[in-house]
């Protein structure tokens, strides 16, 4: 297991290096992605260009340029802004990691909160369907499963907006984080609609899979045994039949957490929640390259991540499961 | 030749009112929002669920009309986000900086208001002009905010100059006034600001020029050198508003300057701002907007449409004030300067096949203009409806259009690509024009780009064949006939490529002309030289704007341009608020 486990992390700096020079080739490689003209602005002469990107060296070649950012990010020093820097290059924009710090914790709730109602939707209503097999029930859950993973979250969200101001005059809060701790009802009425929608985006497939997994399970011989032996039914489904759906409920996770991720980028946006999404939205139309490069490289770094600990939880869910 | 050193480029400088800019596509919608929207008009009919008048009313209120402003109370209105905090940013999102900071957190000069054209004076209290070359500015007292590196301190002359050079060292985006038209700027004591210019410039006072919400803001000057950390965080000015906070440039909380200046172009204006403060509400979602003011989350609101405004009336009826006002923005449709449009025979012929009573009504259900050379918001300078050019150019007729091109051996079977951005009102706009010059048999390629790559590459470095798009609300009549100049200082050309000596010449002889009754004739004039020669810039139309504010909010300025948004008469009338809850 340790083994395996070594082996899977010294892995990690071999994707991350693929990942972040594939996002700093390809970011370059783009027509009309030169950062001097976006940051001069219009008329701009040659020589202003010349003297944006000699100030932000971006006349180097791009390979020494991807190095030299590459050694900076290993060092902590994940670079500036570009479009906070001055208009000539002459002084750097705000440092990203700055920025970072500040923004992760508002995305960081947004994910959390939104996987928590994923992995409850999912699981729970998968286990009721499943239960119920060709009940009512089960065909709400179906039908919920496939509304769910059909509707763009955009398209939920401005439902989430609109009806409420139609039937009853209520608006969504937007433009503005407030912390729990300052004012808990605005805190709830911000964050727990939009973490509802993306949660339910990212519960779709798990709601199948656990449904499907458990279906099988639950017509098992060790089931009908322990139902035999008197037991009740929860102790049957959660302890006996749950666990053994485990291994693929806990990779389904894994994906809604990525779906989950993907999601708060638009949650974000809509909602003006500053965030590392909207970070990524704007900077990405602003063209600011070194923003850019560096949350591709951290949304990598997540994935891989979770990934790992998703593969990692096989051992501990499943006994029969050994990595030697 | 000097004459062409007017350095001046497209879109420079220019005010842009807060609710249209850029249609909130820069940067995620770079730009600003909705203070402006203060200003919407309070003239038409709105109390007892009444609609709203059909039509731009055209009003023009100066913050007086309900009395007496009572003090206190914060005003939410919706904002969007700003990119960088930094005045001497990259310049687009310096723009959309200048356009929330600029005649609020900074102070400035004077301001030239859209529907008067003339001068007012803010922190100058006196103005000379000994010469055509020379603008000499005495400065009143004032103070600048209590923080950074001169906390209170009384400015001085050399505060403005050196916040003029530092905007001419940085020449991001409309800063080339500063270094073709003017010369020098210095001060001659404490208190006197002398600028001279390279030549004679008659509209140096205006906001694409001196006149600039962005710069021509006053900051203290030991900020300019070494406080790079400060400007890209905070804006330390003199205005009537501080800059209390903002999330990464969202989100702004203004509060009343207590010390604001207490003089305004002679008179006294003690205790303005009546408010104490506004706070911006960063809502990048239209519907999200709506919801907001119906909610009574903010107090004022831009409606996207008439239909959209009715509805919302007859949801809130009189608890809410609309209006309507004419957009100084419009649509054009951009050739660029090469075969086939070097014949003019093809440009009219292009012109002929645009029908703007049906873009109208396709575009903006019938709430639109149709819109010549001028916008037609400045009305002071626009032609007559009645004139014969103007009504040539406005003139719809494809048979013509088909013979003239054919007269000009017009390939039918080519293709014309026309290029726009990805803003909603661009691709519409673009829509409608491949179908109407597809009736005179002109083919057209629609090429969809997003506003960064069309702004900077497509636009800028002219890589167009048409384009069309909507120009940004000019706030004063000069730079919507500059786009028609051959050559600016160090632009040699501007965006069609398009050269003509008539045209050069009577724009400039109206840029030139300090006589005001004359100039604005010759202003006219130079649109009926470029409309005669269908220079390849063909206007399309100008919208009606509609917008909508609580009833307990008074005594704003309108009709006034963009600089209505920065007004200090608005007030809340409290019993209207408590009573709102």
């Amino acid at each position: 297991m340790l083994r395996y486990t070594l082996r899977r992390l010294a892995w990690l700096p071999i994707i991350l290096f693929g990942v972040s020079a594939i996002a700093f080739f390809v970011l370059r490689a783009i027509p009309g992605q030169d950062p001097a003209a976006a940051i001069a602005g219009q008329g701009a002469t040659e020589v202003q260009l010349e003297r944006i990107r000699s100030d932000l060296g971006l006349q180097r070649p791009v390979v020494v340029q991807y190095f030299d950012w590459l050694g900076n990010l290993v060092r902590g020093d994940f670079g500036h802004e570009f479009k906070t820097a001055s208009s000539t290059g002459a002084t750097s924009g705000l440092p990203i990691r700055e920025q970072f710090m500040e923004r992760f914790p508002e995305s960081f709730q947004i994910i959390f909160l939104g996987l928590f109602f994923s992995v409850v939707f999912g699981i729970s209503f998968g286990i009721l369907s499943a239960m119920h097999r060709n009940s009512p029930i089960d065909y709400f859950v179906r039908f919920f499963a496939v509304l769910a993973s059909s509707i763009p979250e955009f398209f939920l969200l401005t439902l989430m907006i609109i009806l409420p101001l139609y039937f009853w005059n209520y608006s969504q809060p937007v433009g503005g984080y407030v912390p729990f701790y300052d004012n808990p009802m605005h805190y709830i009425r911000l964050m727990l609609p939009p973490a509802l929608i993306i949660g339910v985006g990212g519960s779709a497939g798990l709601m199948r899979l656990t449904r499907t997994t458990m279906l099988e399970v639950l017509l098992s011989d060790y089931v009908r045994t322990a139902r035999a032996k008197g037991l009740r039914q929860h102790t049957v489904v959660l302890s006996h039949a749950l666990r053994n759906a485990g291994t693929p409920i806990v990779t389904a996770v894994g994906t809604a957490f990525i779906a989950v991720f993907g999601g708060s980028i638009i949650v974000e946006s809509v909602l003006s929640i500053q965030g590392l999404g909207q970070w990524f939205f704007i900077s990405t139309l602003a063209r600011d390259l070194p923003v850019v490069q560096f949350l591709t490289v951290y949304t990598a770094f997540i994935v891989v991540l979770v990934n790992l600990t998703v593969d990692l939880s096989y051992g501990f869910i499943d006994p029969r499961v050994r990595y030697s | 030749m000097r004459d062409n050193r007017l350095g001046l480029r497209y879109w420079t400088g220019q005010r842009v009112t807060r609710r249209r800019v850029l249609g909130g596509a820069v940067a995620g919608g770079a730009a600003v929002a909705a203070i402006g929207l203060v200003g919407c008009s309070s003239g038409s009919k709105s109390g007892n669920g009444g609609s709203a008048t059909a039509v731009a009313t055209g009003t023009v209120q100066d913050g007086y009309q309900d009395g007496p402003g009572q003090p206190g109370g914060i005003l939410r209105v919706r904002g969007l986000a700003v990119p960088t905090m930094n005045p001497f940013g990259p310049g687009i999102f310096a723009l959309a900086q200048g356009l929330v900071l600029g005649y609020t957190v900074f102070d400035h000069m004077w301001f030239v208001p859209t529907d008067t054209g003339d001068v007012e004076l803010f922190l100058a209290t006196e103005l000379e002009q000994p010469d055509d070359l020379t603008v000499i500015a005495s400065l009143g007292e004032a103070t600048f905010h209590e923080k950074g590196p001169a906390p209170g301190r009384a400015i001085d002359a050399e505060d403005v100059v050196q916040s003029y050079k530092r905007f001419r060292e940085e020449a991001p985006i409309g800063y080339s006034w500063l270094h073709d038209v003017m010369d020098d700027i210095v001060a001659t004591d404490d208190r006197t600001v002398k600028i001279t210019n390279r030549f004679t410039w008659a509209w140096v006072f205006t906001s694409s020029n001196a006149g600039s919400p962005i710069t021509s803001s006053i900051m203290p000057k030991e900020i300019l050198r070494g406080y790079d950390d400060l400007l890209r965080t905070d804006a330390i000015g003199s205005g009537h508003w501080t800059l209390a906070g903002h999330d990464n440039g969202t989100n702004e909380k203004f509060r009343k300057f207590a010390n604001f200046r207490n003089f305004q172009n002679g008179r006294n204006i003690t205790g303005q701002p009546f408010l104490n403060g506004v706070d911006f509400k960063e809502i990048t979602d239209d519907n999200a907007a709506l919801a907001a003011f119906r909610a009574g989350e903010i107090d004022t609101h831009g409606f996207t449409s008439r239909n959209q405004m009715d509805a919302t009336i007859a949801a809130l009826g009189d608890r809410i004030v609309t209006g309507s006002d004419l957009s100084r923005d419009y649509l054009n449709l951009m050739l660029h300067y090469e075969p086939p449009f070097t014949d003019e025979r093809v440009r009219k012929a292009i012109n002929l096949l645009i029908d703007r009573e049906e873009a109208i009504l396709l575009l903006n259900d019938g709430d639109a203009v149709k819109c010549g050379p001028m916008p037609p918001a400045h009305k002071r300078y626009v032609l007559p409806d009645d004139d014969p050019d103007l009504q040539e150019y406005f003139r719809t007729d494809v048979q013509e259009a088909r013979q003239l091109l054919e007269a000009a051996e017009f390939d039918f079977n080519s293709e014309l690509e026309l290029k726009h951005s990805n803003r909603p009102v661009d691709s519409q706009l673009a829509q409608v024009l491949k179908e109407q010059l597809g009736r005179g048999g002109v083919q057209v390629k629609l090429v969809q780009e997003d506003l960064i790559k069309w702004f900077s590459q497509t636009l800028n470095q002219h890589q167009f064949q048409m384009t069309c798009f909507q120009h940004l609300p000019y706030e004063d009549p000069d730079l919507p006939l500059r786009f028609y100049l051959s050559a600016e200082g160090d632009r040699p050309s501007n965006f069609m490529d398009y050269q003509d000596a008539d045209v050069d010449a009577a724009i400039l002889s109206a840029a030139k002309e300090l006589d005001e009754e004359a100039r604005v004739e010759k202003v006219r004039e130079a649109q009926r030289v470029v409309m005669k020669k269908y220079a390849p810039m063909l206007n399309v139309l100008s919208a009606v704007n509609f917008g909508g504010r609580y009833s307990y909010v008074k005594g704003s300025i309108v009709g006034r341009g963009s600089y209505g948004g920065f007004n200090r008469t608005t007030w809340l009338d409290d019993a209207g608020r408590r009573q709102e809850g």
